[in-house]
């Protein structure tokens, strides 16, 4: 596996060279600093942009073009690390050893970069119809959200602990942000955005790089120098308190989430044995066995740690009158953990597992190409480095890395009148 | 061992069957680390009804007794789980029952002779307390209570229910509430030993291993499995095209936006002179030109912001064709009936069928950087049609305009069922 760099003033490229796979992936980022007001109107152009151009007017003369290059996708999302915005357009397509055609390799490449660059605009405005079906989308994707009891659980929790900081806001907006967004805006913010982003490109494959390199150049019109400056690890108060809210809802299960802080990570290896031991996938991870498997409390209980938004949670769906019993076995994990009550067995176990998804990773096109881009943005090691940093944490690093950890908010959200306790 | 060449792909599989008469299923992927094991179970959710041997009276067990015995499964005789044992390993071990199947997995990426005798061992082995029973119970209540939660999945369950009068495709997979709190441990026996046997069972491995040594290992570990061959016998269920509800609009909590889903139940005898590996390519064709993303009437209906969203699905089920159109609207009753008048019109125009079959050969092909892709491949061939495709691509040669204009000239559009989601009334 190859990897290089290829500067060029107002973009970089990235390649990884590998015959690993039948397929190849380009990913264009555009990075920018986290607005709060910006929010919708950005997850919208992103959207826009991968949906409709002046060359593929409608979604279906995209997918239409999308089939004669062997099935090839297009698509973009929208996340965030810290303060910082990446607006991701990727194109997922077969390696060109596998086609007929002499020009495939310049068709698929150049497509997005056709679309990015030749935005749907008439007379100042976002193409109304494109512009009507995508901000339907989304609208219902906001609406959709108040069915899923988890994810009003978690958000509302996350708003309690964290009111102001970018880990609150959802990604799309809410409807009257929605409902704030005009054509002439989408035009506008095009304007700048294109203007201001910083400009990346990712691609892996078996391909002829230099090849790769010189179409992109051709295709990728971009003419101003960026400044590269942000803010990716956002740090939250510690307090001693935790705060307890108990909401009603209208589902037949009750849903729990704790929230908590956590501190400045400075050993990023025994954070993840750490996540890994107490919530990791399988049913061996602490929380599962004390919520699951000792006591039947759950199907499922799940543990996400952000180290950049400098927050964890603790989700899990129980019988309502579980409520006190699950919190504090919660809580009684992480007690433990701080304690040091983990056994060598369970140390390995977490330490096996991240070795082994570690591998997996290197198995996968996405993952590869996402390390790399981690590796640029966070410093993160290339997948192939890890191992023997993953092996030599210590039980005394995970011991100390648990301290990091702090309760911050206990949220529960009941279930309905009619259901629930029987 | 049989090689199996997997035309135009430049792939290779290996087929053998153990000494207990078990088919195994090898791919060998040279490039990667991983590698993905599948023991899968012909003992889905709808085998309710059965006799084992020379039984002259039918059992029948709740519903819900497949998946509650997939949970059980992981409980092993010498105290531990089958979840800890994978863990040492480094492995992820999952499971999933279907109506049709039971799948035991575990992917990974070292020790693939350990994790194999793992699953075996098992899968195989049988271990159950009373204690074990209600610790397992209350998991599946927590799982069923989180689905009733899912408006996608209590609509799918619903439609089900509306389509289908005798098949028990119209039952919950993991069953009730109630249907779990009635199931009792002999249930829970009796269809272990019914069901799990060597030659109601298939395995899939496929990853970086030498396929002879793979193989060798699995026959070994089966033979260890001291088990006597039963004959099986479901009780048929006959299912006629028609549908129980013409409409029925069911209720979800906090839809704000209704969802639709207009099902054609269709006789599968209209189609004889196809394969059903064949139907679904020429469904497919038919629907995704006339309802997915490259159909004009799919673009008009979202231009006049009639849908959010529109798909479509189709389902063979023994001797009926179910061919579902689903979406979600503001204004479904009006949608709906564009769609009837649409399916009275359908079109496909002659040069979309090259095109649309170079992209699904583009899939295939890049499927194969996946071992858990090619696993699923071929396990849902040996559902869905009990045999390996090794020939997909004449299969797609011989897809033709002729039968595509053929097959539509003989859909059959009596039978329709439409349900309606809406938000629960206060």
């Amino acid at each position: 596996m190859e990897y290089k760099k290829y500067e060029r003033e107002p973009y970089n490229i990235y390649t990884i060279k590998t015959d690993k796979f039948n397929s190849c992936r380009m990913e264009i980022i555009l990075r920018h600093k986290f607005d709060k007001k910006n929010v919708a109107v950005d997850n919208f152009l992103t959207d826009f942009l991968a949906f409709t151009s002046l060359n593929y007017p409608k979604r279906r003369d995209v997918v239409l073009k999308l089939e004669e290059l062997y099935g090839a996708s297009f698509y973009s999302n929208r996340e965030r690390i810290g303060e910082m915005i990446l607006n991701n357009f990727m194109v997922d397509f077969l390696a060109p050893n596998f086609c007929d055609e002499e020009n495939y390799l310049e068709e698929v490449i150049k497509l997005p970069f056709l679309m990015l660059l030749n935005p749907n605009f008439k007379d100042q405005e976002a193409d109304i119809n494109s512009f009507k079906i995508i901000m339907n989308r989304l609208k219902a994707e906001v609406l959709y959200k108040a069915e899923d009891p988890v994810y009003q659980c978690v958000k509302e929790a996350i708003k309690k602990s964290f009111h102001d900081k970018p880990v609150v806001e959802s990604r799309i907006g809410s409807i009257e942000d929605l409902n704030d967004i005009t054509p002439h805006m989408v035009y506008e913010y095009y304007q700048k955005f294109i203007k201001e982003c910083v400009c990346d490109v990712y691609i892996i494959g078996n391909l002829d790089m230099d090849k790769v390199v010189n179409i992109i150049d051709k295709y990728l019109t971009l003419d101003t120098i960026k400044d590269d400056n942000f803010n990716l690890f956002i740090t939250n108060e510690i307090t001693n308190k935790i705060n307890t809210y108990e909401v009603n809802g209208e589902f037949t299960q009750a849903n729990l989430a704790v929230v908590g802080v956590i501190d400045n990570i400075d050993d990023v290896y025994a954070f993840r044995v750490f996540n890994s031991l107490v919530g990791g996938v399988g049913l061996s991870s602490k929380l599962d066995q004390a919520l699951r498997e000792k006591n039947s409390l759950c199907y499922s209980v799940s543990l996400r740690s952000t180290r950049t938004d400098g927050m964890f949670f603790v989700h899990c769906g129980i019988e309502q009158s579980n409520y006190k019993k699950a919190v504090s076995l919660i809580k009684n994990v992480f007690k433990e953990m701080k304690n040091g009550n983990f056994t060598d067995e369970e140390l390995d176990n977490a330490k096996s597992s991240l070795l082994s998804s570690n591998k997996m990773g290197e198995d996968s096109i996405v993952q590869l190409l996402n390390n790399y881009l981690m590796h640029q943005l966070l410093n993160e090691d290339l997948l192939r480095d890890r191992y023997s940093k993953i092996r030599n944490v210590t039980r005394d690093d995970v011991k100390n890395i648990s301290k990091k950890f702090h309760l911050k908010t206990i949220y529960l959200l009941k279930s309905g009148d009619n259901n629930g306790d029987n | 061992m049989e090689i199996i060449n997997f035309n135009k792909a430049d792939e290779e599989f290996f087929y053998d069957v153990c000494d207990n008469g078990m088919p195994v299923y090898l791919w060998v992927n040279n490039k990667g680390n991983n590698f993905y094991a599948t023991l899968n179970v012909k003992f889905g959710s709808v085998d309710t009804e059965f006799k084992v041997g020379n039984e002259k009276k039918w059992t029948v067990i709740p519903n819900g007794v497949a998946h509650f015995l997939e949970h059980i499964k992981f409980n092993m005789e010498d105290g531990t789980n089958a979840f800890d044992k994978f863990a040492k390993l480094g492995s992820n071990p999952n499971a999933f029952t279907t109506f049709d199947f039971t799948c035991y997995e575990v992917f990974g990426n070292s020790d693939l002779e350990e994790n194999l005798k793992l699953l075996i061992d098992y899968v195989t082995g049988f271990y159950l307390t009373d204690e074990l029973l209600e610790k397992e119970r209350g998991i599946i209540l927590e799982e069923v209570k989180m689905g009733e939660d899912n408006n996608n999945s209590k609509f799918y369950f619903e439609s089900n229910k509306a389509i289908f009068k005798n098949n028990k495709r119209k039952y919950e997979i993991a069953g009730t509430v109630n249907d779990v709190k009635k199931i009792k441990k002999d249930d829970i026996i009796k269809a272990f030993n019914t069901f799990y046997q060597p030659n109601n069972m298939f395995m899939v491995v496929t990853g970086n291993f030498n396929p002879y040594q793979v193989m060798a290992l699995i026959n070994e570990e089966m033979n260890k499995w001291n088990i006597k061959e039963k004959k099986i016998v479901r009780k048929s269920v006959k299912e006629d095209c028609k549908v129980v509800l013409e409409e029925k609009e069911v209720y979800g909590k906090c839809v704000e936006i209704p969802k639709f889903n207009v099902s054609y139940k269709i006789d599968r005898n209209l189609f004889k002179e196809y394969k059903n590996e064949e139907l679904n390519i020429y469904f497919s064709i038919i629907l995704g030109c006339n309802f997915g993303a490259t159909s004009l009437f799919k673009e008009e209906l979202l231009e006049r912001e009639l849908i959010i969203g529109l798909n479509y699905n189709i389902n063979i089920v023994n001797d009926v064709i179910l061919l579902s159109i689903k979406g979600s609207s503001k204004y479904p009753k009006e949608v709906v009936k564009l769609i009837k008048d649409k399916m009275q019109d359908l079109s496909v125009e002659e040069s979309r069928i090259k095109a649309i079959l170079k992209m699904l050969w583009g899939n295939i092909i890049w499927g194969f950087d996946d071992v858990e892709y090619v696993n699923s491949m071929v396990q849902s061939q040996i559902v869905s049609y009990n045999k390996f495709l090794n020939d997909i691509y004449s299969l797609y040669k011989n897809i033709n305009y002729k039968d595509v204009n053929a097959i539509i000239d003989k859909i059959d559009l009596t039978n329709c069922s439409v349900i309606y989601l809406m938000n629960e009334k206060k």
